[in-house]
């Protein structure tokens, strides 16, 4: 069994008489990917600054590698990689220098800061001030930036939002490549396809709760509804769809039925996004 | 804490503020005011004749003129270094004394007696240098005083010349921009761009951030400090009492910028604050500017407590037993300050975290 990296107990945060985050509990353990799903304003924000160490919660606590975050957040970010969901890099120095203050802060010693730029792309513009940076390169530069430690846990706050694919995909690789390696990933976004490809498991956040935690494939199975979509060709030459449930009891009857008729032209399955799960669980939209 | 860090944090600090404008200008700005003082004011103003003595043989005549008051006087070893200065005008009148100049006075001998002057000389300073040497001359050849004069001062007779007015000012100014206004705009800027927010996830404490910004204020006051005060040739004879007490102005200063710069959260505000209440930090300068303004006036602002050690040591020659009691007040100030900032800390860590 892999060992357990975060545990939130209850974990609280009320700002005056609104509770952002509501007695949420879980576990991420080591090397795991967890989506931290949720639209704006659900709590995932304050929940990651909780768990962080930036906030101290109202109520409950959060355990970090075995460390109360709330009494030892200094020791503990020690071994923190944390990414930004909004760009905060010391924009009048360049790529390098603002990583060798980092490195410095965190003692880090024998690191190749060139070898991590390269890795998130970066490499030739090392030099150049951070604020001749597009967002996706200052995006970057902040994923190399929490990198630079070798984090035993990774926070990320919305790494891809709002980047071009060629960023996107880049920011992903580094994300795989860092699970693979045994650094716990906590991956707060509302991109439900981004969770869907990188996470072993999701955290649906709403109004400060968890409405659920598990597997993608979990969840789509328990909740999704699987059909069987048919395009068939009508005696006038236009085409029209069917929608066939898969769990239904007539379905195998029914798609016989389609498919003596001669006219079907293309026929697959679909199952249920996380979107669609979310909304159906909580009632509302992700960008709600 | 960790001083490392610290260390890391001041030397990012010292870094950025050279890029900076707002911190260009907080530094640069006194220097230049005092350079313009002290070209503009401190020669033509000065009201005080300067002279410049070459005396290889040491005179009586020399000694007694370099024991007038009222005069500004220096003594040269290199007969070329004086020419060069009256040339440049760093000295209104060279005067070459031959060998056996008090003898020659003494037994009514017909001597040479070589005068350089710088063409912009006032007529007044001649006047004032014609007339002390006459009477210098007379002493040492024993003449006789037929008549004796007695001098009653009308007006102004504590004249100060504007350059020296200006001086505490210009210290004030230099110790507060920089002390103040440096560590404040890094804070700001800091919490603007959210860098802070990057920091505060790092072993780094914020007590460490604040600190390395507190640091950067006392290095660029106490700098600025000392070259202002060399420009005004104001450094005293006690250097390193006056190096210890413009420490103690310039960490004053920059707790007060480092606690603005907490509780400020942008920019204009910080701006608008301290144009507002500017005239609490440089009042004293201000009051010292009008003469015979009552002493007790200017001890109602807390500045006070770092211009007034500066200033007696640097212009009076004062002694730490003359000031210790103005030292006294300002470490209990600065002690206030420390108690407000270690609030303001405890405070930020969670108002960052929401920001």
């Amino acid at each position: 069994m892999r060992k357990v990296t975060i545990s939130a107990r209850e974990l609280t945060y009320r700002y005056g008489d609104l509770t952002a985050v509501d007695h949420i509990s879980f576990e991420v353990a080591e090397g795991e990917v967890l989506g931290f799903l949720g639209p704006n304003g659900a709590g995932k924000t304050t929940a990651v600054r909780m768990l962080t160490g930036q906030l101290r919660p109202s109520e409950g606590s959060a355990f970090i590698l075995d460390e109360d975050i709330s009494k030892s957040a200094k020791q503990v970010q020690q071994y923190l990689g944390v990414s930004f969901e909004t760009t905060n890099l010391y924009e009048d120095m360049s790529a390098l220098e603002n990583l060798e203050l980092f490195a410095r802060l965190f003692n880090v010693k024998n690191f190749n800061a060139l070898e991590l730029l390269e890795k998130v792309g970066l490499s030739g513009r090392e030099k150049e001030r951070v604020s001749n940076y597009s967002k996706g390169m200052k995006q970057r530069l902040m994923l190399a930036r929490a990198l630079i430690n070798h984090p035993r846990i990774l926070f990320l706050d919305e790494p891809t939002d709002g980047l071009d694919p060629v960023s996107s995909q880049t920011i992903h690789a580094i994300i795989r490549e860092a699970s693979a390696g045994g650094t716990t990933v906590f991956l707060t976004t509302h991109d439900m396809v981004e969770a869907d490809k990188l996470a072993h498991r999701v955290a649906f956040i709403n109004k400060g709760q968890i409405a659920a935690l598990d597997q993608p494939a979990v969840l789509k199975q328990h909740y999704g509804k699987r059909t069987l979509k048919i395009e068939v060709q009508d005696g006038q030459g236009g085409t029209h769809t069917r929608s066939i449930p898969l769990d239904g009891s007539e379905t195998a009857k029914e798609v016989e039925q389609v498919f003596a008729s001669g006219n079907v032209l293309t026929a697959h399955t679909e199952e249920a996004t996380l979107e669609d799960i979310f909304i159906e669980i909580t009632g509302r939209g992700l960008l709600g | 804490m960790s001083i490392r860090r610290i260390g890391i944090l001041f030397w990012r600090e010292l870094r950025a503020s050279a890029g900076n404008f707002l911190m260009i200008f907080a530094v640069v700005v006194p220097v230049v005011f005092s350079l313009l003082v002290s070209l503009v004011f401190g020669d033509l103003f000065s009201g005080r004749p300067v002279l410049g003595f070459y005396d290889p043989y040491g005179s009586q005549f020399t000694q007694m003129m370099l024991a007038q008051s009222h005069l500004n006087t220096s003594l040269y070893d290199s007969l070329d270094e004086m020419i060069a200065d009256t040339q440049a005008g760093k000295i209104e009148t060279g005067y070459i004394v031959p060998q056996g100049f008090d003898q020659a006075l003494r037994d009514g001998t017909p001597l040479d007696f070589l005068v350089y002057t710088w063409g912009e000389t006032p007529l007044k300073s001649r006047l004032i240098a014609d007339t002390t040497i006459t009477n210098v001359v007379s002493q040492i050849a024993g003449l006789e005083q037929t008549a004796s004069v007695q001098i009653v001062p009308l007006g102004q007779a504590d004249h100060t010349s504007l350059a020296d007015q200006l001086l505490p000012l210009l210290i004030l100014m230099t110790i507060i921009l920089s002390g103040v206004m440096v560590p404040s705009l890094s804070m700001i800027s800091e919490k603007q761009s959210r860098t802070l927010l990057a920091l505060n996830v790092t072993p780094a404490h914020l007590s460490e951030v604040f600190a390395a910004k507190t640091l950067l204020g006392v290095v660029l006051g106490m700098a600025t400090g000392m070259i202002t005060l060399a420009l005004n040739r104001a450094f005293g004879s006690h250097a390193l009492l006056l190096i210890f007490v413009l420490l103690l102005g310039a960490l004053a200063a920059s707790l007060l910028g480092t606690l603005l710069g907490a509780l400020m959260w942008d920019m204009n505000t910080l701006l608008a604050t301290l144009k507002g209440g500017g005239i609490l930090l440089i009042g004293p300068g201000i009051i010292d500017l009008i003469p015979k303004a009552p002493d007790w006036i200017a001890r109602l602002f807390p500045t006070y407590y770092i211009l007034n050690p500066v200033m007696a040591v640097a212009e009076r020659g004062a002694g730490l037993g003359d000031i210790w009691s103005d030292l006294l007040i300002l470490l209990v100030l600065m002690v206030v300050l420390v108690i407000a900032l270690a609030r303001v800390i405890a405070r930020q860590q969670k108002r960052l975290a929401l920001l």
